[in-house]
């Protein structure tokens, strides 16, 4: 049996692990909503951030200490965020697939480095205008060497995940799998990202469980 | 003069390499930037090509020159100084 | 578990519009590095591995209309590669609409924006068409060009996209999901990537020479090339001739660097090691290795690492046929699967051209000349950015 170990949700206003909300930049107070908001943000401004704003916050809010993170491009620095709060600093990741998703592709950083050709190119931009940098990313930090991918689907698309996921897991000599959906474009990202491990568990990996899962927040 | 140029770069530097969590003040002029120093790679030691032409107007054609040149930011002001 | 068979196949490149015609300039030892980059580009004086024909020519060739709807030339190159592909087969659409269709591609229609680089950097309102071309458009062209319904993918891991396609087609087969697939990639040449690759200073201004000691960087392509791969029942149900078998596969990731490979090889030494073992073939049993070589000097050395380590006293013979049609970066895995299973069925091994001495670290020489082979079992290596490593391995039938 394959199941859904843990899984988080990374969107402007919040970022949640297994649906406990980790950092909150909602307006709303957490008395309210009845949920615990262990580091609630207080933002100042009424403007919105931009979404690159907006990750360094997630960044901060976590306290994570990875100085190459704010060289990433928005897209990495998402699945990043993901993988932290999924993998936790547990260190067991010898045995790990990679398996993310979007629809498209690096097109933000595309766009970036496109503008970048009226002046002279840049190489830091370049370097992110393939979506599975972030994957490189995710498996630097985490020493993850096993087999990595990233599909271009129309939509959020379970089938195809847990068809790839499955065959990492059956084939790829790997116990899980770091999986999901990072779309980041026109300002605004959303992430959902999740570990399949073989092994009993609650949440079964099937397609109705997923889609209900990645249902944005 | 030196010192200033030195300066000047170090907040150029910090910003086209996205270096957000140095504090410009523990960088001293002749640490080195790459390897234990600033913990800059071979892409960063592109940018800084980059930076040079861009606001310097300096062309470095052989990345493999950058090595001697981006050593610390005081082989760097000299190298600014010496060419433009 | 089921055997998994190439049965068709199809390619475009620099060096030839359909497999024959690469074949020949193979044996010929005729590269096809002649482009000097694109229009409009001011890097005119980088070779490129073009494919000499316009868009309008590739269209005609295709049999579509170009005005009708919008086709890039990613689109283009890759519906010809996959038309001859499923023709070689022996196959119909309508035996297609039950496949897989897994296709891989890194520049996606990014000529098409391109087109409007004048219009857009004056600001001028672009056609709508532009607002969105999705990376993965070529996919769903050849999609429904070939009617294909039951599973349709696409692959953007860099430079080993089509090895992962080829490799998720594949498995796809063996867990019984669909008894065939038509897996490749197509990747057309842009302002872009040639700019983005120039800016990492990767590219030689020169004819690459990939494994010399004075290698200078790489020479970029573009191209198509599919391959129908089925299982080995449904091959001989319908009569199928194979072509070669895929014995292995293996995809790892070298955790290393965004754009650098790990100067001890680990990635591509995981990659080749396990795509063995998974064929349960032993390294002194692969006749031949079609290497990734792509002529930079990180990439050759980081491979030819990784080979003497696999394969020590026992390295078998070698070459880059990135010397002849450049890199075509996403497509690079499909087409090297197509020159490898050529060298098997026609008993020809490729020359690595432009080879004139051996690294120092590790001394290692390709195969210098076109050469008369009996080869049974060739691996093919494809490394890409984010550290993404893939190695095919393919038998003869």
């Amino acid at each position: 049996m394959i199941t859904i170990q843990s899984y988080c949700h990374i969107w402007p206003e919040g970022l949640a692990k297994n649906n406990l909300r980790l950092v909150d930049f909602s307006s709303h107070s957490a008395e309210s909503s009845g949920e615990v908001r262990l580091n609630a943000v207080e933002t100042s401004s009424n403007t919105k951030p931009s979404s690159h704003e907006r990750l360094v916050q997630f960044y901060r809010a976590l306290n994570i200490n990875y100085p190459k993170f704010h060289k990433m491009d928005n897209l990495s620095k998402l699945g990043f965020l993901g993988a932290e709060v999924l993998f936790d600093g547990s260190g067991q990741t010898d045995s790990t697939s990679v398996v993310l998703s979007n629809l498209s592709s690096s097109l933000e950083s595309d766009r970036i480095f496109q503008e970048s050709l009226n002046d002279i190119p840049s190489p830091a931009q370049f370097v992110y205008t393939l979506p599975n940098i972030v994957v490189g990313e995710i498996c630097i930090r985490h020493k993850i060497k096993g087999e990595n991918s990233f599909l271009l689907t129309s939509q959020f698309d379970s089938q195809a995940l847990i068809d790839a996921i499955l065959q990492s897991l059956i084939f790829g000599g790997v116990d899980q799998c770091l999986s999901g959906w990072i779309e980041c474009i026109n300002d605004d990202f959303y992430g959902f990202l999740f570990l399949a491990k073989s092994g009993e568990g609650e949440l079964e990996l099937t397609k109705s469980v997923l889609d209900t899962l990645y249902m944005r927040k | 003069m030196m010192e200033e140029l030195i300066e000047k770069l170090k907040g150029q530097i910090i910003e086209q390499l996205n270096l957000v969590d140095v504090n410009p003040e523990e960088v001293g002029p002749e640490d080195p930037l790459f390897g234990d120093g600033l913990g800059l790679d071979s892409i960063d030691a592109l940018e800084l090509i980059v930076m040079l032409e861009k606001i310097y107007g300096i062309k470095i054609e052989n990345p493999e020159e950058g090595k001697t040149i981006f050593m610390s930011l005081k082989s760097l002001a000299t190298y600014i100084t010496e060419n433009k | 578990m089921s055997r998994i068979l190439v049965t068709g196949m199809g390619a475009i490149s620099s060096i030839g519009q359909d497999v024959e015609e690469n074949y020949s300039s193979l044996c010929e030892e005729q590269h096809g590095l002649h482009g000097k980059a694109i229009p409009y580009s001011s890097l005119k004086h980088l070779p490129t591995g073009e494919v000499p024909f316009s868009n309008e020519q590739l269209a005609e060739k295709a049999g579509v209309d170009i005005d009708a709807q919008t086709w890039s030339r990613t689109d283009l190159l890759g519906i010809i590669a996959a038309q001859e592909a499923v023709q070689s087969a022996g196959l119909v659409d309508s035996d297609l609409s039950k496949a897989a269709l897994i296709s891989a591609t890194t520049v996606g229609g990014m000529d098409v924006y391109e087109q409007y680089h004048e219009a857009l950097r004056k600001k001028l309102d672009p056609p709508t068409n532009l607002i969105a071309y999705d990376c993965a458009d070529s996919t769903e062209k050849i999609a429904d060009q070939f009617g294909i319904m039951e599973f349709v993918t696409s692959i953007s891991t860099a430079c080993s996209s089509s090895a992962n396609a080829i490799m998720l087609g594949a498995r796809l087969i063996k867990a019984g999901k669909v008894d065939r697939a038509l897996v490749g990639g197509t990747e057309a040449l842009a302002r872009f990537t040639i700019n983005g690759f120039n800016s990492l200073k990767i590219l030689d201004d020169q004819l690459c020479q990939p494994f010399d000691k004075d290698r200078r960087g790489l020479n970029l392509g573009e191209g198509a090339a599919f391959l129908i791969i089925e299982s080995e029942e449904a091959a001989s149900k319908r009569g199928a001739t194979p072509l070669a078998e895929l014995l292995g596969y293996s995809n790892r990731n070298d955790a290393y660097h965004q754009t650098a490979s790990s100067p001890d090889g680990s990635g591509a030494f995981s990659a080749m090691k396990e795509t063995l073992e998974m064929a349960g073939i032993q390294p002194d049993a692969v006749d031949f290795i079609n290497a990734h070589g792509t002529g930079t000097g990180n990439n050759d050395l980081s491979e030819s690492i990784a080979i003497k380590r696999l394969f020590g006293k026992n390295t078998p013979p070698f070459s880059s046929t990135k010397s002849f049609t450049g890199h075509t970066l996403a497509t690079a895995g499909s087409i090297q699967a197509v020159f490898s299973i050529l060298t098997l069925n026609r008993g020809k091994a490729f020359a690595n051209l432009r080879f004139e001495s051996a690294i120092e670290e590790t001394d290692l020489t390709p195969l210098l000349e076109t050469t008369d082979v009996n080869y049974k079992v060739i691996l093919s290596n494809s490394f890409g950015f984010g550290g993404n490593s893939s190695s095919l391995l393919f038998g003869k039938a």
